[in-house]
């Protein structure tokens, strides 16, 4: 069946740098311009030529605001993806099939927030779309002071850290290769920044145990773009778009699944995970990047878990066993360290390794697994050359 | 009674902290049992229920001390998931002196005046039927 799909491409790609300066005026209009046409550029693509645009439903910077600034012409095909992070590959996945469906022919992904000089989403009070936690559940657990995402994933981290066996030391190890990661990508917020040691991590806050600051994705202004097209470019090599799929679970909430019988039993991302290596063919052995959302660390662990690159439970094993064939995974620096664009600078980073044009290049790596936003709707995708 | 409006199922309507009483909200079809409350019962969707009113027990499933100072002054502070002996599983304030481990028995105790249910240890110094649940100072502590 699959081969009479037809193939769609990633053509370019392109992200902004990532910032934290509380002086900055740079407005989401200015990165949104920039990074989508610097994705243009990548592509060797005319602004005229893009004939669809895709972004998140939480998104600020309006389609036609760009559409004027980068002159493009006819648009025949608009859309939007519920569930913020969640909905990162969603974003390709949509592009994809306007494509097949004959409504489009390039397609602008992008994302562009400032979230650190305008909203805070780490405030628990940013959430202005109806895809963000009803007013039911903020009241709920507001009231019983849970007022931000890290003090709702805290409690999953907790019950995560004791049913798996791990530590706050397997969680300081992965926020420091985020930060070690960071320190030498320009386009990262801590780019230049001293590497934290082990007492560093161990001498920091608490922003609600098991995090600390480090364990959570770095709040930050910048933006991220996509070309999705129906053709092969010049470019070489090409990126193709292998699978891209997209699930939510009927009883889920929103990063507030506490009340399931194992709310760390993730079904959105199982499900996820099932029909991604089914219709691709492939299996967790054959990625070479892996591209992980990391909104806070221990989601990393149990993110493995859930995409089958190891067992239930064995995630920080996993990760810290020396021996362990592994992708290598966000090599960027991650939304812990690089930037947060809601996951969309982590396709970007999976297409440049693809081209051998990233920043901090891993070797030569042919696949690649991004993966969506967890505790949300969420969605993967699998890309390679 | 059956919602109409969101105010309906807030969150206040269904806590008595002064007196350390909560009420399940339970289906009228199914008598299911469920927390929080919702527009329709999550076991056979049947609109209409009533508050059950319990004074809660049950065992930590899980629990967090948040440091965020939101609102100033407050942090920091202990919530826990509860699995209750009723059997749905809440999240409520725990007034305790230390990290209590995951799987330790608790009790509402009355807060006057408080917007949440609080809960304590039944037995503060009594071992729980699982791992230490975490804290906070030391390197390798099993979270």
């Amino acid at each position: 069946m699959s081969n009479t799909i037809p193939n769609v491409y990633l053509a370019g790609a392109a992200k902004t740098r990532y910032r934290r300066e509380a002086d900055s005026e740079v407005s989401e209009h200015r990165n949104a311009i920039d990074a989508a046409g610097a994705a243009l550029k990548c592509a060797q693509l005319p602004a005229t030529a893009i004939d669809g645009i895709v972004t998140y439903s939480q998104e600020y910077v309006p389609e036609t605001e760009l559409a004027r600034a980068l002159g493009m012409g006819q648009l025949t095909f608009l859309a939007r993806t519920p569930y913020g992070g969640g909905g990162v590959a969603s974003t390709v996945a949509i592009a994809a099939m306007a494509i097949r469906a004959g409504e489009a022919t390039n397609v602008l992904c992008y994302r562009s927030t400032n979230g650190y000089t305008g909203p805070r989403k780490g405030s628990g009070n940013a959430f202005k779309d109806p895809s963000g936690p009803s007013p039911l559940e903020l009241d709920w657990h507001r009231s019983v002071g849970l007022r931000t995402p890290a003090s709702w994933i805290a409690l999953l981290s907790s019950r995560y850290l004791h049913q798996a066996g791990g530590t706050e030391s397997d969680i300081g190890r992965l926020a420091i290769a985020a930060r070690e990661a960071a320190a030498r990508n320009p386009q990262a917020v801590f780019y230049g920044n001293t590497v934290p040691t082990i007492d560093d991590y161990f001498a920091s806050r608490y922003v609600a145990t098991p995090l600390r600051p480090m364990d959570c994705c770095v709040e930050s202004d910048g933006a991220a773009a996509l070309i999705v097209s129906a053709e092969r470019t010049s470019q070489d090599p090409q990126v193709k778009v292998v699978a891209a799929t997209a699930a939510a679970d009927a009883r889920q909430r929103h990063m507030t699944n506490f009340y399931e019988a194992d709310p760390l039993a993730l079904p959105e991302v199982h499900d996820t995970a099932r029909r991604l290596w089914k219709r691709s063919g492939l299996t967790p052995d054959a990625i070479d990047v892996a591209i992980v959302y990391d909104h806070f660390t221990p989601f990393i662990p149990l993110q493995l878990e859930a995409y089958g690159f190891c067992g239930p439970g064995e995630g920080f094993a996993y990760l810290n066993d020396a021996a362990t064939v592994r992708p290598v995974i966000n090599p960027h620096g991650g939304q812990l360290a690089e930037g947060y664009a809601q996951g969309l600078n982590g396709i970007v980073e999976a297409y440049q390794q693809l081209t051998g044009t990233a920043a901090l290049q891993a070797g030569n790596p042919s696949t690649a697994l991004i993966t969506g936003g967890v505790g949300i709707p969420t969605s993967a995708l699998l890309l390679s050359i | 009674m059956r919602a109409q409006a969101l105010t309906d199922l807030s969150a206040a309507s269904f806590l008595n902290p002064s007196e350390g009483m909560i009420a399940l909200q339970q289906c009228d079809a199914c008598r299911s049992l469920q927390w929080p409350a919702d527009f329709a019962c999550r076991e056979c969707q049947n609109p209409d229920w009533h508050r059950h009113w319990i004074r809660p027990r049950g065992a930590i499933y899980s629990v967090t001390r948040i440091h965020h100072p939101l609102p100033a002054g407050e942090a920091p502070y202990l919530v826990a998931l509860v699995n209750l002996t009723e059997g749905p599983r809440i999240a409520a304030r725990l007034q305790a002196a230390e990290m209590p481990m995951i799987g330790a028995q608790v009790e509402a105790v009355d807060a006057p005046g408080a917007s949440a249910i609080h809960m304590r240890l039944c037995n503060p110094l009594g071992a729980a039927d699982s791992d230490y649940a975490g804290d906070t100072s030391g390197k390798e502590s099993l979270l």
